[in-house]
């Protein structure tokens, strides 16, 4: 099943380039990503991860440490 | 009042209570050296000879004093020469504030002269990273850097700044220091009671205690839970010294080259509590054969560790000093005697104790002529090991060693923050002469601030663990691993103004650390020639069940 990562974080490319990079070296693959500007200097994150037979909580508990990520959900 | 933007980091390091900088300066750092001179007072600037020396002192003196260290380096190779020495920081969660000057904003993006993207090279390996844009964001960004470089799990923050950042005025106005008080949560009461019942039931217990121990300021806890518990305790390389090595209950090291006992009880353990340990590949071999028969406590502030590598039954995620107080509360007193006998009985007993001139006992000369003191600090390679192994550590903070990237040339600029940081104790750099030749251009900071180091400098001629890898797994076609006898680093060591002296019997050695031991303002270089075919053992065959040993 496909899982997409939804989270709100500071509204700069920086914690773009952090999340993805995060992903890529868990080996995880991505189907889609896309950021959207929010309220204040906030923007919403969605990124839908590719099927694969992989716990996604190692990895959600690696991007929550980030201090620009602030929520963190993973949607089936 | 107004100030620079220069002169505004330098009132935050104040701030902070930073009294000490290594750095190298360049074209984009100009401005923060400028107003540097007008804070001559206030802080002890040490100039290396390369960034990665800066980082690697700021790193010693971050891990032998428990406060951040702190660096600065200039834009484009200077930044990205500090890349190795963050890395070696982020590894081993040493906290560390780097700052990197960058060029002016309006020539950003134009690959100007030394402009690199250090803060995306350094993404990887930073607990998090800033590049400046408004002035008006420096105080804030340096607070918040200091303190996510200090709390949670310890690690290293970069400031790239511009430099027309440097010469922006504006009005600053001192906060004092901002840490966030938030304690993290104590993990549920019910998991932490199961995981007291496991131990108070456990006849075969033992702490896998880690390098968080250190870093969350955890040693009392431990020893008063281990004692209470009469639980013996294996170490990784990182928490050496986080439980006293001369107490009974200390096994030593576990894992590749941990020892034969140490290794074969945390193979027969029936619980585990590993504690600020994040189940490295290098201490555990084959995962699923490590401690088979045990039940596993994983207690750590940091939740991505929790799991990560191994299989775990009680996660307790936390604070590591807070926790083992509460296990320690909670916990029955036993006498493990019969355990500790079987342990005992595991160790293979050699009654000949020899006094050649071997790595064991020119380590054990070293720390007891230069006292019991010493901090020590190791390069990577078989020397390493050999400090590992042999050294006795009775105190958190004596043994500084890069354990998770494992970056040879770490040790003498680390020796260099160690001892600028600890002026009234001694620091042993323990290296070996492939390690040694990375780095050696530190000699020079070593002289000019007439820093008493003693270097105990093991001369195989050779790339000794690889070499040793090559003999033991590669039917040993040895392959680029011989350095041979070309460098005189007698002549090497004099050309800076240094001490040396040559060893190739315990006598020779004896007399040579004497004389370093009676420095107080020169570093002494002890050349001891060893025969590269001495190896470290035991060793466990990369991805082996670590009580699969190869003894010799």
């Amino acid at each position: 099943m496909e899982k997409t990562l939804v989270a709100k974080v500071n509204n700069e490319i920086d914690v773009l380039m952090r999340v993805s990079g995060i992903i890529r070296r868990k080996g995880f693959d991505m189907k889609s990503i896309h950021m959207e500007e929010d309220t204040g200097n906030l923007a919403n994150l969605r990124i839908m991860l590719s099927y694969q037979d992989k716990c996604v909580d190692q990895l959600m508990n690696q991007i929550r440490k980030y201090n620009d990520v602030y929520e963190l959900r993973c949607e089936m | 009042m107004e100030y620079t933007g220069a002169e505004i980091i330098l009132e935050c390091l104040k701030e902070q209570g930073v009294d000490t900088i290594f750095g190298y300066p360049g074209g984009a750092v100009i401005p923060l050296y400028d107003a540097l001179v007008s804070y001559e007072e206030d802080f002890f600037h040490v100039l290396t000879c390369h960034e990665q020396g800066a980082v690697h002192a700021a790193d010693g003196f971050a891990r032998s004093t428990g406060k951040p260290g702190v660096c600065f380096a200039t834009s484009g190779p200077g930044a990205t020469n500090t890349v190795t020495g963050i890395a070696t920081a982020y590894m081993d969660s040493v906290p560390l504030v780097v700052f990197t000057g960058q060029v002016p904003q309006s020539l950003l993006g134009r690959d100007s002269f030394q402009e690199i993207d250090i803060t995306a090279v350094t993404f990887p390996i930073t607990k998090y990273n800033y590049l400046v844009k408004r002035v008006e964001d420096l105080p804030q960004i340096i607070r918040e850097a200091f303190d996510i470089a200090t709390s949670g799990r310890r690690g290293p923050v970069l400031i790239d700044i511009p430099k027309d950042i440097f010469t922006t005025k504006m009005d600053y106005i001192m906060a004092g220091v901002f840490k966030h008080e938030e304690k993290p949560a104590m993990p549920d009461k019910n998991l932490l009671l199961e995981a007291v019942k496991a131990i108070d039931e456990s006849v075969r217990p033992v702490i896998y205690a880690g390098g968080g121990v250190v870093h969350g300021d955890g040693e009392k806890e431990l020893f008063h839970l281990a004692t209470k518990a009469s639980i013996p305790v294996a170490n990784t390389l990182m928490a050496l010294g986080a439980f006293p090595m001369s107490n009974p209950l200390s096994l030593g090291l576990v894992g590749m080259h941990g020892h034969k006992k140490t290794n074969l009880a945390v193979t027969k353990s029936d619980l585990i509590i590993a504690i600020g340990a994040r189940f490295s590949d290098r201490v555990i071999g084959s995962k699923d054969k490590f401690a088979p028969k045990a039940k596993i406590i994983h207690i750590d502030i940091d939740s991505s560790e929790i799991g990560k590598n191994k299989e775990v039954h009680f996660p307790l995620e936390g604070c590591v000093k807070d926790i083992l107080k509460y296990l320690t509360e909670k916990v029955l007193q036993k006498d493990s005697r019969q355990w500790l006998k079987e342990i005992e009985a595991l160790e293979d007993k050699n009654p000949y104790t020899s006094e050649d001139f071997t790595p064991e006992n020119i380590l054990a000369a070293a720390q007891k002529i230069l006292g019991k003191n010493t901090i020590i600090v190791t390069e990577v390679g078989q020397h390493q090991m050999w400090a590992a192994q042999y050294c006795k550590v009775d105190d958190p903070r004596r043994f500084l060693t890069s354990g998770g990237l494992g970056t040879m040339g770490y040790g003498l600029g680390a020796s260099m923050g160690a001892q600028v940081g600890n002026p009234d104790k001694r620091v042993l750099h323990v290296a070996g002469d492939g390690s040694f030749r990375m780095n050696c251009n530190e000699l020079a900071t070593v002289s000019k601030y007439k820093l008493p180091i003693t270097t105990l400098l093991f001369n195989n001629n050779s790339l000794g663990m690889v070499r040793q890898w090559q003999g033991l797994f590669q039917d040993e076609r040895y392959s680029q691993t011989t350095l041979t006898d070309d460098v005189d680093y007698m002549k090497l060591v004099e050309a800076y103004g240094l001490k040396g002296k040559q060893a190739e019997t315990m006598e020779q050695l004896e007399e040579a650390l004497k004389a370093a031991a009676a420095s107080t303002d020169k570093a002494t270089i002890i050349e001891c020639k060893i025969d590269k075919d001495i190896g470290v053992f035991p060793i466990v065959p990369p991805g082996m069940p670590i009580d699969n040993m190869l003894l010799e």
